[in-house]
């Protein structure tokens, strides 16, 4: 049997990340947890991820910040990150487009449409 | 008083030179000298009347002058007041109670004869005014009394009696006697526009002290000649210290000042701009709607300019409140309901583990209530969007029968599950059209719901496209339905917000009762229109006009047509709207007007109340009944005389009307206020 893909969720909202988690492993998935973009940091340098489903808005270290961060580390630089934005205000967008984003939802999304994006960067 | 000096010293020479040649006995002389006795007194009188206001006195040193001059015993003095008329009587001898009533008699009658004014005894103050000279002998008794109305111009400003108790007074010096009533006349005159000017600057100055607008007022030099005490506050001056001096070295403000110079040197009369004050005297910046006319003296001359300001910083921050509110609401409730329905979501999936089918029918209801109110949401949201100017289009090329297909396959399952057949009747080889895909496929989703909604177990919807048949620059789409239909007069109020026709239907089928406010708004952002046929129990369909150009509404002129078989009518409605940049369009008789409407459809109609082939009210029923042009506003045109009509156009709902003859500014108001 495959090894299972593991997803990474980078949230400081606990009650979003655990449905996003409740839904990811019911799909099969392995997921793992972090508050925040430091924590995201020191954990992908144990354990790297296939995929990063990256929060904006965080205390400590905001996911722009720790997205910057991950595309200068060779060895996690080409983990696909879908950013969960705030706004759908187009230079939210950008912003995190500029920072390294591989692609973006804007909250609140549909669970389909986050396990569609989830499909769709993991199959590449 | 120069022109009178100058006159004296003429009549003295004259006198000068007679003596030389005339015996001093004889009537010339004696002639001469009563006229150097008039014209002193004249000279006395004019100083006398223009030292004092007050009547009394005016009367008191009349009577006193004139005594000398010729012997009566009582003067006679009834002017016409503001709030009622005074009797003055000035008199040697002592005035009985029942002289004063003779008197107050033929005052009236007198006054009435000259002013066909009808007055009785309660309509007069009277103040007897009796001269307390140490010979007063005996009681006046009224035996002759010779009146002069006091005109000027065509108004009586009251009359003047000479009042005798023992002789029929001679008045052989009748033109001199004349020419002390004239004079009499031009004080009162005087007064009277004195008293009305005074009366009106100070009404003036109360409703400049107590309005909570700024103005101030220029002349044609730029010198302040009016502040108020806004404005003191807004513009951080004092009054005192600024009238009669140049706008610009007084007032801080620049922008202030440089719209005086604005306005001055352009055509149009007004002005009209925002701006933000930095210093006024409440110590913080102010955002401020400036309003300037000029000023015009009767001449037509430029004679200064006036400007308003109004404070609008609270509206400003409302409208922000409003918009801050709108993005708050649009993420702080969105989000906590993408989670309830997430985590319900999370358990009807089955995700964490089995449920019974008692707890899945609960959870399903409990979903489909967060969709319901996430609906409600959003749409409140997009209205408040349209509302206040904030919804863009973002327009491209679409050929019209993708959107539609989309929506229908958006409701196949819902229109299944119900048991209703959803059908689709699309024309082929349609243009693309230059619309907002979304905002299309959100007219039709809500229409295609709606008659999900209001259509029975085993109904049919058609979802169908086609090129407009009256204007082939249009594209129809329509949805038609067998459900429940709709009554005629219920067209109107089904665009409208908050408007389900009845209230327990809404109850059963849900929905927020604005998406076809909102589908009208974003129909006509479109520069389309939207509309309903239906009849009670024979289902309804709504169509949905769409141009296949977009009219860019900004530069797109308004279209107004005119149903007036009166050329002058046409002439003078097509000149004035032209000048108001409106386009014009014209038919004079009524069964033209449907198919004018199809080759464009106008903004506004104007009808004149009578038309050629039929009464002018009878077209505004028609349109008014009609669900494709019942919310097309119309202007009623009537001929003086004819007002009567109005009330037949208000009551059938015609959106405002015009009285002949009219000038270019009425039409154009009573046009644009019409438009919605």
């Amino acid at each position: 049997m495959a090894e299972k893909q593991k997803i990474m969720i980078v949230e400081d909202q606990f009650f979003l990340a655990e449905m996003i988690r409740t839904r990811l492993e019911f799909l099969g998935y392995d997921v793992i947890y972090a508050e925040h973009g430091a924590r995201a940091l020191e954990l992908l340098q144990k354990d790297p991820v296939d995929l990063i489903i990256m929060d904006v808005m965080m205390p400590v270290m905001d996911g722009i910040e720790a997205t910057k961060r991950i595309r200068t580390d060779k060895a996690i630089k080409d983990i696909p990150i879908i950013f969960l934005t705030a706004r759908a205000r187009a230079e939210d967008r950008q912003q995190a487009m500029d920072a390294g984003a591989t692609d973006y939802i804007a909250k609140p999304f549909e669970s389909s449409q986050l396990t569609a994006m989830v499909e769709k960067w993991l199959k590449k | 008083m120069a022109p009178r000096d100058k006159k004296k010293k003429v009549v003295k020479k004259v006198v000068k030179k007679n003596v030389r040649s005339v015996p001093l006995d004889s009537p010339v002389h004696a002639q001469l000298a009563r006229r150097e006795a008039e014209l002193k007194i004249l000279e006395r009188m004019s100083k006398s009347f223009w030292s004092t206001l007050d009547y009394t006195t005016i009367s008191q040193h009349l009577f006193q002058m004139l005594h000398e001059y010729t012997p009566f015993d009582a003067l006679l003095l009834m002017l016409r007041g503001p709030n009622g008329h005074q009797l003055i009587v000035t008199s040697q001898k002592k005035i009985t109670q029942s002289s004063v009533g003779i008197l107050c008699k033929d005052a009236i009658q007198q006054f009435g004869r000259s002013t066909s004014t009808k007055l009785s005894k309660n309509d007069i103050f009277c103040i007897p005014n009796i001269i307390k000279t140490s010979d007063i002998s005996g009681n006046l008794t009224v035996k002759h009394t010779h009146f002069l109305p006091l005109n000027v111009l065509d108004k009586t400003h009251g009359i003047i009696g000479f009042v005798s108790s023992d002789r029929k007074v001679q008045f052989d010096e009748n033109t001199f006697i004349n020419i002390v009533a004239n004079e009499l006349a031009l004080v009162v005159d005087y007064q009277h526009i004195q008293e009305k000017l005074l009366r009106e600057r100070n009404m003036l100055s109360s409703i400049l002290h107590s309005m909570t607008s700024a103005v101030v007022v220029v002349d044609e030099l730029q010198n302040v000649i009016l502040l108020n005490p806004m404005a003191e506050v807004i513009l951080g001056v004092s009054a005192n210290n600024v009238i009669g001096k140049k706008i610009q070295h007084v007032v801080s403000d620049k922008e202030v000042c440089k719209l005086f110079g604005v306005v001055s040197n352009q055509a149009s009369e007004y002005l009209s701009r925002e701006m933000e004050i930095a210093n006024t005297t409440q110590g913080r910046s102010m955002e401020v709607k400036a309003n300037l006319a000029k000023v015009r003296n009767p001449g037509g001359r430029v004679a200064g300019v006036v400007m308003v300001l109004n404070d609008v910083t609270h509206e400003h921050d409302v409208e922000r409140a409003r918009t801050e509110f709108v993005s708050v609401t649009s993420h702080e409730l969105r989000t906590p309901m993408a989670a309830i329905r997430e985590a319900v979501s999370l358990i009807i999936d089955g995700v964490t583990g089995p449920i019974n089918d008692k707890q899945r029918k609960f959870l399903d209801m409990a979903r489909r209530n967060i969709d319901r109110l996430t609906a409600i949401i959003n749409d409140l949201l997009d209205l408040s969007k349209i509302e206040s100017g904030k919804l863009q289009l973002t327009r491209e090329m679409v050929s019209p029968n993708t959107i539609a297909e989309g929506v229908f396959i958006t409701f196949e399952s819902a229109a299944q599950e119900k048991e209703i057949s959803l059908l689709k009747n699309f024309a082929e080889r349609l243009p693309k059209i230059q619309v907002d895909q979304d905002k299309v496929a959100q007219i039709l989703t809500n229409l295609v719901s709606n008659a999900i909604k209001f259509t029975p177990k085993e109904g049919m919807i058609t979802i169908g496209t086609c090129l407009s048949k009256k204007n082939n620059k249009f594209i129809e789409f329509y949805v038609k339905d067998t459900g429940i239909g709709i009554d005629h007069k219920d067209f109107g109020k089904l665009f409208q917000k908050f408007a389900q026709i009845d209230s327990s239907l809404s109850k059963v089928a849900g929905g927020t009762g604005l998406g076809l406010a909102i589908s009208k708004e974003l129909a006509e952002m479109h520069g389309g229109h939207i509309w309903v046929e239906s009849e009670p129990g024979k289902g309804s369909s709504f169509h949905l006009l769409l141009p296949v150009r977009a009219l860019e509404v900004a530069d797109r002129h308004r279209y107004v047509l005119l149903v007036t078989g009166n050329v002058e009518t046409s002439d003078l409605l097509s000149s004035a709207l032209r000048k108001g940049r409106f386009d014009v369009g014209c038919v004079a008789r009524g069964v033209q007007v449907l198919d004018k409407i199809h080759e464009r459809r106008p903004d506004l109609i104007i009808v004149d109340s009578k038309l050629p082939d039929m009464d002018g009210l009878a077209l505004c029923k028609n349109l008014k009944s009609d669900s494709t042009t019942a919310l097309l506003p119309i202007v009623f045109l009537t001929e003086a005389g004819q007002e009567n009509k109005i009330w037949g156009a208000l009551s059938l709902g015609v959106n405002g009307y015009l009285v002949g003859p009219m000038d270019r500014n009425a039409i154009l108001t009573a046009v644009k206020e019409a438009i919605p």
